[in-house]
């Protein structure tokens, strides 16, 4: 680890600070908004991104890029009487005696540069928020703990993001070229130096270095002038975690095996997911999706009478027959994704364990629905660690008389964050029956996300998509497959 | 006299065209407001603004960009320089391509903007958050089983100059949406439904008439009482939501020129082939007035214009950007779009739509059609495989059809799953409607731009799950 952590300033020094001047800082912000007559209280946060970007097609660099990416953003906060038809009290109950509005703005450089102009800038977020009604909360106090250090920061990446990427596409090409009927198709590259800075008016104030770095990849395996794709997305802290040989390994023997895929039969049963389909089960990528099980763990769905189940309740509805999930978010892993220091309101990160023994143990809740609910801030979610079974992964495979389905990688899991309906193509899978193993790809696979845990078995291996650090694989008990 | 940023920009464009075979700069300025309710809670922000250059050269074998934030004039210029100092001209490389562009007459600056009845800039922010509030409102009274009815809109400028080629040219894009969310409960179960009314345009937009919350509303409350579908295959009845995802996940992403070169698109193998039903006729057209995913010129200095993709079944045409059409020799359309400034130009599509047939017949007669069926409405979200042709697409719920009629027995979510050219070809019907939906589009799960799709009714056979 690179870093030091000096807890008088509560920043990070002992790595390189990322170049060029941030004309709008937190210090400036802060002076200004205090300033600020009706800002009853703020928060903000600066954001100084530096990022390499490497695009190649085949052998070939198709593109290069160069980013700088500096942005500011404060939170305003204004309490005033109710407007006619504004906020009820917390909890929904009695009209509230006085309301908070909140209007987030953007400052751009140029407002830094003329104080007239940032000056009318934070009146018009004031106007804004003076305008909305919510229920009023207060926003957090300075812990008496200095916020935890996760480790963050590559110091590859650190040091050099262009040059990491240069090298990251050498072991690609190598990589690559030591899988049999398999050639590179493009990959992207970006690399990321980030620099965070939060305040807020109650006193908590902190900053912090990240690095991020992001690997798009796409193999495709010929054979007999039949060809196949297999798509990769990783995103990780550091550029070793992207496992470069590994990875290709893995994809391109999936590529491989896509090539004499057929479509599944039509079947309702026990199905596998493993490796990226189990990780995108917890953690959908889809971008028109939410998570159904932070969705449904949340404070705010709970105040907005979204939730499914309370705590106490088993978030399978009955009793679930299998092993029983345990899942936590945990933004102190390091390294991962979605670790922090601190979360948006400048709560510090915290493991916090929601769902014990298949049983919702504790709803995770940001400084304004742990307000609105009387409960405890757990603070954003971080990483979601979920508890691995006994079974290994030939136990799961095992057939009891039906074909088994496995699926590895699914076009696009995107779960209904309210119900936790799904309905996913299937990109790649395995039958295994009497006669063995075949792959399998198209159709689709149907059910619910909480329905589906109520049978399940989770392998003994470990998987991570640096997000996700869960079982290898988990065995479904009742699943539908939409095939031929 | 100091100079502008669009003055420094174009001086600094003049420095690189000297240098490398192709320079240009876009710079963009994106700004607007977001707002919602729920009857309980309110939130009004701006519309996350950002603004920055992006310089892009083509040194003869790669394109080479840098991107900022920092618009200082003079730590800009020096920035641009120190950049392109490192960056050499590479020999060996396809030329620029040369040819498809559209022409632009003489080199002073043009201007474009949305035409609009009322500028939303001009509408006090009261006056939104009470069109909200009387919408949310009219929302909550439908029924007491409504546990949250939630009212969002938004509205977003994106002003964007484009100077390169010996061109300069300067748009105003103004986007609006309105959006509703109705969450009901029977005690148990949640299930919910949504609408919503978006365009490029005024504030004239900003309204959602009577009948949509009470249709909203009723869904909401039928789904209650929905079931999922026995998985298997189905004559299908699409609306327009589900026609359009069809059309952009088929062959919208599917003749993305980008994927060519990378040897990823099926589509390659078929131009001028048979992809799909003799009825069917496919476009993808920038230049549209009024919908969401309409631009005046793309982010490569690219006037907006038609591209028919399917002419009576048959591909004809791509999507391209600058980069795709030079490596793979395309023909280069309208189409060059990134997310910001922070990202890299692809060929994106903006409105994709099939078009209806004028003789067609309705909704109505098409399910009089089907004996056993299923009518499917609201997509929810789709997913491409250009190289596979398989095709990923939700819809929000499904409605049963037996003997030519509606049953009321509703099916959701359901998933439509298959192969791209079964799908195409088993188009047996196209309807005289047609409408667009504004939908957020992506590069598997990053770069995402706003677009429409969609089209009219259609009737064809499907596997749904």
């Amino acid at each position: 680890m690179s870093a030091v952590y000096d807890p008088a300033a509560s920043t990070i020094t002992g790595v390189a600070p990322v170049s060029g001047a941030t004309t709008l800082n937190t210090e400036t912000l802060a002076r200004a908004l205090a300033a600020t007559p009706g800002a009853n209280a703020w928060e903000v946060e600066v954001l100084s991104d530096e990022q390499a970007q490497l695009y190649v097609i085949g052998d070939a660099v198709e593109s290069r890029r160069t980013v700088v990416n500096r942005s500011s953003h404060a939170t305003i906060f204004n309490l005033h009487a109710p407007h006619a038809s504004g906020a009820e009290g917390q909890n929904g109950a009695q009209p509230a005696s006085q309301a908070m509005g909140r209007a987030e703005l953007s400052l751009l450089a140029e407002d830094a540069a003329n104080p007239d102009r940032l000056t009318a800038r934070l009146a018009d977020g004031v106007t804004m928020a003076s305008l909305t009604d919510n229920p009023p909360y207060t926003l957090p106090k300075p812990s008496e703990y200095a916020f935890p250090m996760p480790p963050l920061v590559d110091p590859v990446l650190q040091r050099d993001a262009a040059g990491a990427l240069d090298r990251a596409r050498v072991q690609l090409e190598v990589a690559v070229a030591a899988q049999p009927n398999v050639s590179l198709s493009s990959a992207e590259f970006f690399a990321t130096r980030r620099e965070r800075s939060f305040r807020n008016s109650q006193g908590v104030r902190g900053s912090y270095q990240e690095t991020e770095v992001f690997l798009d990849l796409v193999l495709i395996a010929s054979d007999r002038g039949n060809s196949a794709e297999m798509h990769a997305e990783l995103k990780r802290r550091r550029l070793e975690d992207l496992q470069i040989a590994g990875t290709v390994a893995a994809y391109a023997t999936f590529a491989r095996h896509s090539l004499y895929a057929t479509t599944p039969s039509t079947a309702r049963g026990p199905v596998i997911l493993s490796g990226e389909a189990l990780a995108n089960f917890f953690s959908p990528l889809a971008f028109s999706s939410g998570n159904p099980i932070l969705t449904q763990t949340s404070a705010q769905a709970a105040y907005q009478h979204l939730s499914r189940f309370s705590v106490g309740d088993f978030i399978t509805g009955d009793e679930p027959r299998g092993d029983r999930l345990n899942l936590s978010s945990d933004p102190l892993r390091p390294y991962g994704v979605r670790s922090y220091r601190f979360d948006a309101d400048g709560l510090p990160a915290t493991e916090v364990a929601l769902i014990e023994n298949g049983v919702l143990r504790r709803q995770w809740a940001d400084a304004r629905y742990a307000a609105y609910l009387g409960v405890t801030p757990t603070g954003q979610t971080g990483n979601l660690a979920v508890g691995r079974g006994s079974a290994s992964l030939d136990a799961l495979r095992a057939l009891d008389g039906a074909p088994v389905y496995e699926i590895v990688s699914f076009s696009a899991f995107g779960p209904d964050p309210v119900t936790g309906d799904f309905t996913a193509e299937i990109r790649l899978g395995y039958q295994h029956d009497a006669t063995g193993v075949r792959p399998i790809k198209g159709g689709s696979l149907t059910g619910n996300i909480f329905t589906a845990l109520q049978d399940v078995r989770f392998s003994a291996n470990a998987y991570t998509d640096g997000v996700y650090y869960g079982p290898a694989a988990a065995r479904f008990g009742d699943l539908s497959v939409a095939g031929s | 006299m100091a100079e502008t940023l669009e003055e420094v920009t174009g001086s600094l464009v003049a420095e690189l065209e000297a240098r490398f075979p192709y320079a240009a700069a876009l710079i963009s300025n994106a700004s607007g407001v977001q707002i919602g309710d729920n009857g309980n809670e309110q939130e009004a922000s701006e519309e996350a603004p950002s603004r920055g250059v992006v310089f892009t050269v083509y040194d003869g074998g790669a394109f080479v960009e840098y991107g900022t934030s920092d618009l200082a004039l003079e730590s800009l210029a020096r920035n641009v320089r120190d950049w392109a100092s490192g960056v050499r001209r590479q020999p060996g490389g396809p030329p620029i391509i040369g040819g498809g562009h559209a022409t632009i007459v003489g080199a002073a600056t043009r201007d474009f903007a949305t035409p609009m009845q009322i500028d939303p800039a001009s509408v006090p922010l009261t006056e939104k958050l009470a069109m909200l509030r009387d919408l949310q409102q009219r929302a909550q009274a439908r029924d007491q089983r409504i546990v949250q009815a939630r009212t969002q809109y938004t509205d977003r400028t994106q002003e964007t100059t484009y100077i390169g080629r010996g061109r300069s040219l300067r748009q105003r894009v103004t986007r609006v949406i309105v959006g509703l969310l109705i969450a009901v409960s029977d005690g148990g179960q949640v299930r919910y439904h949504f609408a919503q009314s978006s365009g490029t345009g005024g504030y004239e937009l900003a309204r959602m008439d009577d009948a949509t919350i009470a249709a909203t509303a009723e869904t909401a409350l039928r789904l209650l009482a929905a079931e999922r579908i026995q998985p298997g295959e189905y004559d299908i009845v699409t609306d327009a939501t589900i026609s359009g995802v069809i059309a952009h996940e088929c062959f919208g992403h599917g003749v993305e020129l980008d994927l060519f070169p990378k040897g990823r698109a099926r589509a390659e193998q078929y131009v001028n082939k048979q992809v799909a039903a003799p009825a069917v006729q496919m476009y993808d057209d920038p230049s549209l007035t009024g919908a969401i995913g309409s631009y005046f010129f793309d982010d490569e200095g690219e006037l907006a214009r038609p591209t028919q993709i399917l002419r009576d079944g048959v591909l004809i045409r791509p999507i391209s950007d600058f980069a795709s059409a030079t490596f793979a020799s395309g023909v280069h359309t309208a189409n060059g779009r990134r997310q910001d400034f922070s990202r890299k130009v692809y060929a994106r599509m903006s409105n994709t739509f099939f078009a209806r047939d004028a003789a067609g017949p309705d909704a109505a007669a098409m399910i009089a059609g089907v004996e056993r069926g299923v009518y499917l409405r609201q997509a929810e979200s789709g997913m491409e495989d250009p190289m596979g042709w398989g095709i990923q697409v939700t819809a929000h719920y499904g409605e049963e059809i037996a003997n030519g009629a509606l049953t009321g027995r509703l099916f959701a979510p359901v998933g439509v799953s298959g192969y791209v050219p079964d799908l195409l070809q088993s188009v047996n019907s196209v309807g005289s409607d047609f409408e667009l939906f504004a939908g957020n589009c992506g590069k598997g799960h990053k770069e995402f731009v706003t677009v429409s799709c969609g089209g009219p009714h259609l009737r064809m056979k499907a596997r749904l799950g």
